[in-house]
């Protein structure tokens, strides 16, 4: 499986297509071996108040990279702690100092927001980008991350602060917006990543999910109507009132539930399926109904165990999600680092990565 | 000592080497096609064991070594980390973590219950009164949107009852930081509420069910029990803290948007509540009040409260509720047995 057809020999028998092999991309990770490891390292994070929660995060990541191999080669987390501390020390501050105005001065606070907060964001998550790739490798080569600032303020301001203006009609122009943000500009060594500009299936999946809320929307209706029409002068028992209430909430959720299971399925598939690098590209068929059968027993899984359940939860979502995803290329998976030389447009990265740190929450 | 297989990663390219290694002395010996290298030990960096999953070893000038995790080398090195190596001991025992999931339980809870007040309260002690005023006047802008008017209650009413209430006031330290005002809030009910830095609101509702004037004052000094204690700003810190924590936590910011309405919402735990029923208790006695009309005025609050509204007496504690009133109807006999 390992030794695909090289296109560079094959010369003279030029636009053959190439033969597309399958590398094996697999997850082993087991809900126990997590749930031990995730309680223990919340545990010590508790009792240090929260101070070993960075060292936490660095093994639970290093787990999951661990546990996920491609072509029998594990992923590695590479990063160390400290950073990621000083990263979560930081946003605590502002934090701190927002809730701080939004007491004592909200006025200040909105300001705050809007011309610290805001500006700040798209820096946020092009810093996390780059400390993630930088600090993820593969066979001993890191991958690297170039998005600039000003295509984050683009992605993830201005095209959200246009939603709001226009309905949120334009959402799906900002998920694609925000995959090829994520992967055109993502290299593993001197290989760089490309996301299909013409890849289908973000505008099908909001119409659809838009069908699918006003189809909820008439079925609830109906359902009330009819309900109320067939009880009607009827003086139900007051038992049950109670579980009435928690069914009726329950059927006004699920509906948003259902629709957000359906959305996240269908970006998965448009968004990894559109993602090609050199030699080979990913696949991705995660099919709807699975997913949401997923998701809705983890729901229940995490509700009745009252959130312990949650290792279990996170490793079978992860597996189901790695089980439908594949890595096609038509050579084998050589790849070399980038040269120094190539690092030169970097600079800015390489300078700041002294002082790098990872500020995302999750 | 055997070699131990293991591939070889250079660094500049993904291929994978198979090698072998094995300690000799202070080195690492290192067998690949090009025969046997050997590299000193302490300049080799080896990453903590986890899960038993594959260790690498990173080598002077970035290649790496993968070992199958099937044996802990770390101790090989003097680079290891004691602390993760420990962490992975803890890790793969399962008595030590169910005894962790008790430990975060047990831990939250005391922080929680408190820790979290201990420096709230510590923090109102030190907070500048300029700070607390502002988030007064805060409190006092978002009830005017919320809709509360001027009072209807005429003045000589509320003059009988400024008159009463202030001898209580005079008697603490810096009294000109408390105030009293008299609003009406028809959407909100029979209600009294001390607000961070000293204000106090009561509203006509409050006025108008109380027919004695013993009993509002009974209510105010309850009130500026609160007050005098710091609770709406120890509550507000409180909830504050626990918003951030829970925000950096969790990574959303909603829970931020709230802060400036606590105080009306006045959820005070138990323990505060009867820290205002001491205070008013005692007030009440210095001023020469029987006790007696605050188990009125919290009597006259649960029946009006339980005809009204079946929800809010759902909702309401009302064991602690009557433990209250009949707390305060002792007090009142007490204080009569003494005379």
């Amino acid at each position: 499986m390992t030794d695909g057809v090289a296109l560079e020999n094959d010369a003279d028998t030029e636009a053959a297509p190439a033969q597309l092999s399958e590398y094996p991309l697999e997850f082993s990770g087991t809900g126990g071996e997590f749930f031990r490891i995730w309680i223990v390292n919340i545990a010590l994070s508790v009792i240090t108040l929260g101070i070993y929660s960075a060292w936490a995060t660095v093994r639970t990541r290093r787990y999951f990279y661990g546990k996920t191999t491609l072509d029998g080669t594990p992923f590695q987390f590479t990063a160390r702690a400290i950073p990621i501390l000083i990263g979560r020390i930081i946003a605590f501050a502002i934090f701190g100092f927002y809730s701080y105005l939004s007491t004592f001065n909200p006025g200040y606070a909105i300001g705050f927001l809007i011309f610290v907060i805001l500006p700040l964001t798209p820096w946020m998550i092009m810093k996390s980008q780059k400390f993630r790739a930088r600090y993820s490798s593969w066979r001993n080569i890191p991958f690297r991350f170039t998005g600039t600032y000003g295509d984050a303020l683009v992605t993830y301001v201005l095209i959200p602060v246009g939603m709001v203006f226009t309905l949120y009609i334009i959402l799906p122009l900002f998920w694609k917006e925000s995959a090829k943000y994520q992967f055109n500009n993502l290299y593993y060594g001197k290989q760089q990543f490309a996301f299909d500009k013409d890849r289908k299936g973000f505008w099908s999946t909001f119409w659809y999910a838009v069908l699918i809320f006003f189809g909820f929307v008439l079925l609830i209706t109906g359902l009330t109507v009819l309900l109320s029409s067939v009880f009607k002068g009827t003086q139900l028992p007051e038992t049950l009132a109670g579980p009435g209430v928690v069914i009726f909430v329950l059927l006004i959720y699920l509906p948003f539930f259902l629709i957000a299971f359906f959305v996240q399925s269908r970006l998965f598939n448009a968004v990894l399926g559109g993602v090609s690098f050199g030699p080979g590209q990913f696949a991705a068929n995660m099919p709807t109904w699975g997913w949401m059968w997923l998701q809705i027993t983890n729901i229940l899984m995490l509700v009745f165990t009252l959130g312990i359940a949650y290792p279990w939860v996170k490793v079978r979502t992860l597996r189901y999600k790695i089980r439908h995803l594949s890595v096609l290329a038509n050579a084998a998976l050589l790849f070399e680092a980038a040269g120094d030389e190539d690092d030169v447009g970097a600079m800015g990265a390489e300078l700041a990565s002294d002082f790098d740190f990872d500020i995302s929450l999750f | 000592m055997d070699w131990l297989s293991a591939t070889y990663y250079s660094g500049g390219s993904s291929a994978p080497v198979a090698v072998g290694i094995r300690p000799a002395g202070d080195l690492l010996e290192l067998k690949g096609p090009d025969g046997v290298k050997q590299i000193a030990r302490d300049d080799i960096t080896v990453e903590p064991p986890l899960a038993g999953m594959p260790q690498h070893l990173r080598l002077p000038g970035g290649a790496q070594i993968e070992v199958d995790g099937s044996v802990d080398i770390s101790p090989w090195f003097s680079t290891h980390s004691r602390l993760e190596r420990f962490v992975n001991w803890l890790e793969r025992r399962w008595p030590i973590a169910i005894a962790s999931l008790a430990i975060t339980v047990v831990t939250v809870w005391a922080l929680y219950t408190f820790a979290l007040p201990a420096a709230a309260t510590l923090a109102a002690d030190a907070m500048p009164m300029s700070w607390k005023r502002s988030v007064s006047e805060q409190s006092v802008k978002m009830l005017r949107q919320l809709g509360f008017f001027s009072s209807r209650i005429d003045e000589a009413r509320q003059e009988a009852i400024r008159e009463r209430f202030a001898p209580m006031v005079a008697k603490l330290d810096n009294p000109e930081q408390y105030s009293l005002e008299f609003r009406r809030a028809p959407v909100i009910g029979p209600n009294a509420f001390a607000l961070p830095g000293g204000r106090m609101v009561v509203l006509d509702a409050l006025v108008e069910l109380t027919q004695e004037d013993d009993e509002i004052v009974a209510i105010l000094a309850h009130e500026l029990g609160h007050a005098y204690h710091q609770h709406p700003m120890r509550m507000a810190l409180q909830s504050s803290a626990l918003g951030i924590i829970t925000t950096v936590a969790v990574g959303d910011a909603s829970g931020l948007a709230s802060v400036p309405l606590i105080g009306l919402q006045a959820n005070y735990s138990r323990e505060f509540e009867s820290e205002a029923d001491d205070f008013a208790i005692a007030a009440l006695r210095e001023a020469g009040i029987s006790p007696q009309a605050l188990a009125n005025a919290f009597t006259r609050l649960r029946d009006e409260l339980n005809i009204k509204d079946e929800e809010t007496s759902f909702l309401s504690s009302h064991p602690a509720l009557e433990e209250r009133i009949l707390k305060a109807a002792k007090a009142a006999k007490a204080g009569a047995a003494e005379k």
